[in-house]
């Protein structure tokens, strides 16, 4: 028995003994007696061999388990130590079938309650006026959207109709009225609000309230109407309660193809509203774009920072305009949101980029420019091998060659020291003044709006001194300070890569929209190609400059430059205009010629060394200080004596007094050539719109004449500038009309 | 008759004993098979071993990563030391028909591979495709370290870690993120409380139990075993750094919090700036020379306390173990235009190098000597002769991002700092005098008169 007493090491053992086994047993076979003895012994070696097994087994199974969790401790690496006190999932029995949803419309007040949170609430004086809109899921409840149209002044029932017809059908819809929303409700509002099933809406009057819960297409769910008894008085508050059934989720949803975009673009049609055909069920637009790559793009891994507000819709069209324009590569690209707002995360998630958001910090400028600093601190930190980057803001269009644009001209801010930017926009491109795509300048002013950011100039200079929270700058205006531009300047086109779309924003609004950003040029021309980049160099540009004022023919200084006249109707010649001034920061004659030429005037923009270069009428047109007249040419095209072309020269300077004493001093203004009527805002519609960055202006003018390094400190400072802001605030909500038409006097 | 029963009873039992024999037998080999199922397998046929799971395993992922570029390449420790054992097999074999899997079929639980995040294209695709072609996969993510740095930025999270299992194989997929300072950096690997424990056995990966910082190494394509893969170019050097790749990051949260007490005095800015480039030369210096050295001191504590170089002091400080110590040291500073300012001791006790940087500030470079539990370095004091001694907790080394540099820092920082600085050392002081404000120093007698002229050097 001893002899059989197996090893270990069984398997390899068993196999070889059984044969032996088996001739053992065949001989024995005839003994019956050891035939019983050798079964009894067998049966006991096949039990200790069964039990050596199992204890085999047991032991490997425990050290794989012992090894598994030899030290629980460093297991514990591996443990996310936060999150644990996940909250358990509220779900009560099954999902609700029934929201019930309150609606109320009043003089001074709407809310909007589902299953009893307060979705919208507005008692804010003096706002909010018109017709609430809030769009539902119908299968969650959640809010999609959230809009209000002031009808009580012109073309905002146009928007609201343009946005009640985008809203997907089964949608709920829920309309109320703060104030006043009939004075400015058409006809084809109301045929809409009628073809929604409303009875009150179509028939709304003069400060009547309205509450309104219908579904897109379908039944009313609930409406209340009271009329106003007179027209010095409101109708009666009224507070509409309803329930409105849910529906399941496949229908509020559209059935597209499974596929990565189209999961994408379901998570972002399940949430919001008021993006037209991307959520289309049929025919929805595409969200990926593919443009054609650049042959040679130097700008490939250039990272692109959008900054970006909480304008969804907004940020909607720059990216889709980004995404198409040839070259882009989207994973440079990451779009820097102000704020924990969901709306322009899903926006971003829809075209499947990067989003990061960013704690407000701050207040007005000061906000917008510490986002700045967060968002290119955070582009240079996540793109460490990067020179460059991209600076875009999300209410831009960016033209379909912006890229192109970039990459031929890049190379220029690595070889040139003396260039701050590249920017693709023209401060004094408008369709009027811009001409050819091919054409670049050199100017002193940085215009933004879609820049390069050398990461040397950023990490060295601008981060350190960057303006901290308190002080109410705006980042552009500071960056254009002497301090930081230190005589640089920027690279930009003729005819803007980038259009500027925004009218609604912290420093903007229609008016002003409408008088300076929408005539802009915008190229829309593919692929083109740019002349003698290399001519930009610093010194290679001034010899340029001195070619085209050499040949440049000189006009006839007697004419009003206000006038149409003042430029002959030719073609593709280069004319020259001469303006005076004083000293070097002396531009009060070129503020009121880019005023007639309605151009930029607001500050000074895209000068070179006291020259300006735009197109008039297909002209190349000058203008440049007397002071540059230094080429023999010059003298002898301006003779000195009476009647000459500058016997009426374009002197626009006010008459000598203490400068930056306030902005009434501008009302001194004179033009001493034939009268030019004047329709754009200026005087005081000039201080009024001095109000965008009046706070930096005021700055400007204490940093440079007074040179105190800090005038923020001093108490008078802090109060002037506060003053100064808040009158502007109260001129922007109410601009007086009558300030528009202005007539400069006549003077002399 | 007792004679027969018991006879029946010992066959019944054999019976049922020998049918669950069979079946643990065949048990026992399956689990034999699945755990060095190579081993077994080999030195039979032509090519031997292409059927074990790790290699199929890793072929199909490299099918995966070509076919969707994915940027990828290997970084396993086990594997890149067996490459670069039999580097001229793989060259070889490059061109003829391979025989034998050498490389990728030893018995081990993962494969571990890099992926550059920064190249790759189209993150979104890939893991249903993964899925498809039959591997099961887990993706850890967290939020971007390179944001922590700035105030209250937060993003969308980023992909750390993938694993992804096929069959009993899993491949680890680190990825690599760039930071600023030209190296790469692949984060925690951490579970999150739903995720299933036993997956696959964490505790047996290569990367991710601690954060890890590797110098970006320069990549090659070869042939492992009939796969293209990509390698780093000095297989050898990058494993050597995974033993000591562990990366910490600055406390940004604490250093905001510091500000917001003290108000963030504006700019002593240009001697931070010298210090800052004082800093980088020494550390572009000393990396040449394949010296390693860390933040000690003043500079440490700035960047402990506040992730940035403390404004008022005027001297950056090194630490080196004096093992490390190469006389060339001084001359490449020399070289460097770090002209040497004093030396005080000598090798065998109490060095510390001085260099002279720009507008007064100087470079401290301390020696560190090595005792049973704790490790010292050395004070002079030039006027008296006088030795002293600070006394540091024993620690290692850890990576962590300073002044847009990857610079070593002691792992155990809080110690570190605490005995040099004592409890006290979230409060500022602007006085501190080096010989008596430390709550490590102890004198350690007086240096012979005779060594003087070795021992006190001043220029």
């Amino acid at each position: 028995m001893d002899d059989w007493k197996p090893s270990p090491l069984i398997k390899p053992f068993g196999a070889r003994k059984k044969r032996s086994w088996y001739l053992t047993w065949k001989y024995k076979l005839t003994n019956q007696r050891a035939l019983r003895r050798f079964c009894q012994t067998g049966a006991v070696v096949f039990l200790l061999v069964t039990v050596i097994v199992n204890i085999k087994l047991i032991l490997d199974t425990r050290r794989a388990i012992s090894e598994a969790n030899e030290d629980p401790e460093p297991e514990q690496d591996y443990d996310e130590v936060l999150g644990r006190l996940e909250p358990p999932r509220r779900r009560g029995s099954g999902p609700r079938r029934v929201l019930d949803v309150e609606v109320y419309s009043s003089r001074s007040k709407v809310y909007v309650a589902v299953d009893g949170t307060t979705v919208l609430e507005d008692e804010a004086r003096e706002q909010g006026r018109g017709i609430h809109v809030i769009v539902l899921n119908q299968a969650t409840g959640h809010v999609m959207a959230k809009r209000v149209f002031d009808t009580y002044s012109p073309h905002e029932d146009e928007a609201m109709v343009l946005f009640l017809n985008m809203v997907a059908p089964g949608r709920v819809l829920i309309c109320t009225v703060k104030d006043e929303g009939s004075f400015h409700l058409k006809d084809t509002a109301k045929a809409l609000l009628r073809s929604l099933g409303s009875q009150a809406g179509p028939a709304l009057g003069w400060r009547d309230t309205w509450a309104f819960v219908g579904r897109k297409g379908g039944p009313v769910l609930g409406e209340k109407h009271s009329k106003s008894p007179a027209l010095s008085s409101w109708g009666d508050p009224v507070l509409l309660k309803t329930d409105v059934p849910l529906s399941s989720a496949e229908e509020a949803e559209c059935h597209w193809a499974d596929t990565e975009l189209n999961r994408r673009r379901r998570r972002f049609c399940s949430k919001v509203e008021g993006y037209g055909s991307v959520c289309s069920c049929k025919d929805p637009t595409p969200i990926e774009f593919s443009p054609d790559p650049l042959p040679d793009n130097k700008v490939l891994k250039v990272p692109v920072a959008v900054i970006a507000g909480n304008r969804p819709n907004y940020l909607y069209r720059m990216l889709r305009s980004l995404l198409s324009a040839q070259g882009v590569s989207p994973q440079m690209i990451t779009v820097f949101i102000d704020g924990y707002y969901e709306e322009p995360m899903d926006v971003v998630a829809l075209f499947g980029l990067r989003g990061i958001q960013h704690t407000p910090i701050s207040i007005k400028n000061a906000r917008v420019s510490q986002h700045y600093k967060a968002s290119l601190t955070a582009t240079f930190n996540l793109f460490p091998e990067a020179k460059f980057a991209v600076v875009l803001e999300e209410d831009l269009d960016i033209a379909v060659d912006f890229f192109s644009f970039l990459s031929q001209s890049i190379h220029l801010l690595e070889e040139d020291d003396s260039l701050y930017c590249i920017s693709a926009w023209n401060d004094q491109g408008y369709e009027h003044t811009a001409e050819d795509p091919a054409l670049l300048y050199r100017v002193e002013t940085m215009p933004g709006l879609g820049w390069v950011l050398r990461r040397s100039l950023y990490k060295e200079e601008l981060e350190p001194k960057w303006p901290t929270p308190e002080k109410l700058w705006d980042w552009d205006m500071w960056m254009r300070m002497p301090e930081q531009r230190r005589g640089r300047e920027c690279i930009i086109p003729d005819v803007s890569r980038s259009y500027h779309f925004g009218i609604v924003g912290l420093n903007m609004n229609g008016y002003f929209h409408e008088a300076y950003f929408k005539k802009h040029k915008f190229n829309t021309v593919p692929g083109v190609q740019l002349r003698n980049v290399d001519s930009l160099k610093k010194e290679a540009y001034e010899v340029e400059v001195h070619r085209l004022l050499s040949e440049a023919e000189v006009l006839d200084h007697s004419k009003n430059p206000c006038e149409d006249s003042f430029l002959p109707d030719t073609e593709g010649h280069t004319y020259v205009a001469f303006i005076r001034m004083e000293k070097d920061d002396d531009f009060t004659t070129w503020t009121q010629l880019a005023k007639c030429l309605h151009i930029w005037d607001l500050d000074v923009r895209g000068n070179h060394r006291g020259l300006w270069r735009l197109f008039r009428k297909k002209n190349r047109f000058l203008v440049s200080e007397e002071a540059t007249l230094s080429h023999p040419n010059f003298l002898g095209a301006t003779p000195k004596g009476g009647g000459s072309p500058r016997s009426c020269r374009t002197d626009m300077r006010p008459p000598p007094g203490p400068r930056g004493a306030g902005p009434g001093s501008e009302s001194n203004l004179f033009i001493d050539c034939p009268e030019g009527l004047e329709n754009r805002p200026n005087l005081e519609g000039l201080d009024f719109f001095l109000g965008w960055n009046a706070a930096l202006r005021v700055g400007l003018a204490f940093t440079q004449e007074t040179a105190v390094p800090n005038p923020w400190t001093g108490p008078d400072g802090a109060h002037m500038l506060t003053q100064t802001h808040s009158d502007t605030l109260r001129h922007w909500t109410r601009p007086p009309l009558s300030i528009l038409f202005v007539q400069i006097s006549k003077a002399g | 008759m007792s004679r027969i029963n018991k006879n029946v009873v010992l066959a019944l039992l054999t019976l049922t004993s020998s049918a669950f024999l069979l079946f643990q037998l065949y048990y026992y080999k399956h689990y034999l098979s699945t755990k060095n199922g190579a081993g077994l397998s080999k030195s039979k046929g032509s090519r031997i071993g292409f059927d074990s799971t790790q290699w199929r395993a890793v072929k199909k992922f490299i099918m995966l990563t070509s076919s969707q570029n994915v940027p990828v390449f290997l970084i396993d420790p086990l594997v890149l030391e067996l490459i670069n054992k039999n580097f001229e097999q793989v060259k070889n074999t490059s061109q003829g028909s391979i025989s034998q899997c050498t490389f990728f079929c030893v018995p081990r639980d993962f494969t571990a591979f890099a992926l550059q995040y920064h190249l790759w294209k189209n993150e979104e695709g890939w893991f249903r495709i993964a899925e498809n072609m039959g591997f099961q996969c887990l993706k850890i993510e967290s939020k971007d370290p390179r944001l922590d740095g700035i105030d209250s930025l937060s993003g969308t999270e980023i992909p750390l870690h993938y694993i992804c299992k096929l069959a009993t194989h899993a491949i680890h997929l680190v990825v690599f993120h760039e930071r600023s300072g030209n190296y790469l950096w692949h984060g925690h690997l951490r579970l999150k409380e739903h995720i299933d424990r036993k997956f696959v056995p964490f505790r047996k990966l290569q990367f991710g139990r601690y954060p890890g910082a590797f110098d970006r190494p320069e990549l090659q394509q070869v042939t492992v075993d009939g796969l293209e893969v990509l390698i780093p170019k000095d297989p050898m050097h990058f494993v050597e750094e995974i033993p000591h790749s562990r990366f910490i990051e600055c406390r940004y949260k604490e250093a905001r919090a510091f500000f917001q007490v003290r108000d963030n005095q504006m700019c002593t800015c240009k001697l931070k700036k010298i210090a800052k480039e004082l800093l980088q030369l020494a550390a572009k210096t000393l990396n040449k020379l394949g010296v390693p050295f860390w933040l000690s001191s003043g500079t440490c504590l700035g960047w402990y306390r506040q992730c940035n170089i403390i404004p008022y002091s005027k001297d950056v400080d090194l630490g080196i173990f004096i093992q490390d110590y190469k006389s060339d040291i001084i001359l490449a500073f020399q070289d460097a235009g770090l002209p040497l300012k004093h030396k005080f001791g000598k090798v065998e006790d109490s060095l510390e190098l001085s260099f002279q940087g720009k507008d007064d500030v100087k470079l401290d470079i301390f020696f560190f000597y090595e005792e049973t539990d704790h490790m010292w370095n050395g004070g002079t004091q030039a006027k008296t002769g006088k030795k002293f001694k600070y006394l540091f907790p024993k620690f290692t080394l850890c990576w962590t991002e300073f002044v847009d540099m990857k610079v070593h820092v002691p792992c155990e920082t809080l110690e570190y700092i605490e005995a040099n600085y004592g409890k006290t050392w979230k409060i500022p002081v602007k006085m501190w005098d080096w010989k008596r404000s430390p709550p490590n120093v102890q004198p350690n007698g007086i240096w012979p008169i005779s060594e003087w002229d070795e021992v006190i050097q001043l220029y």
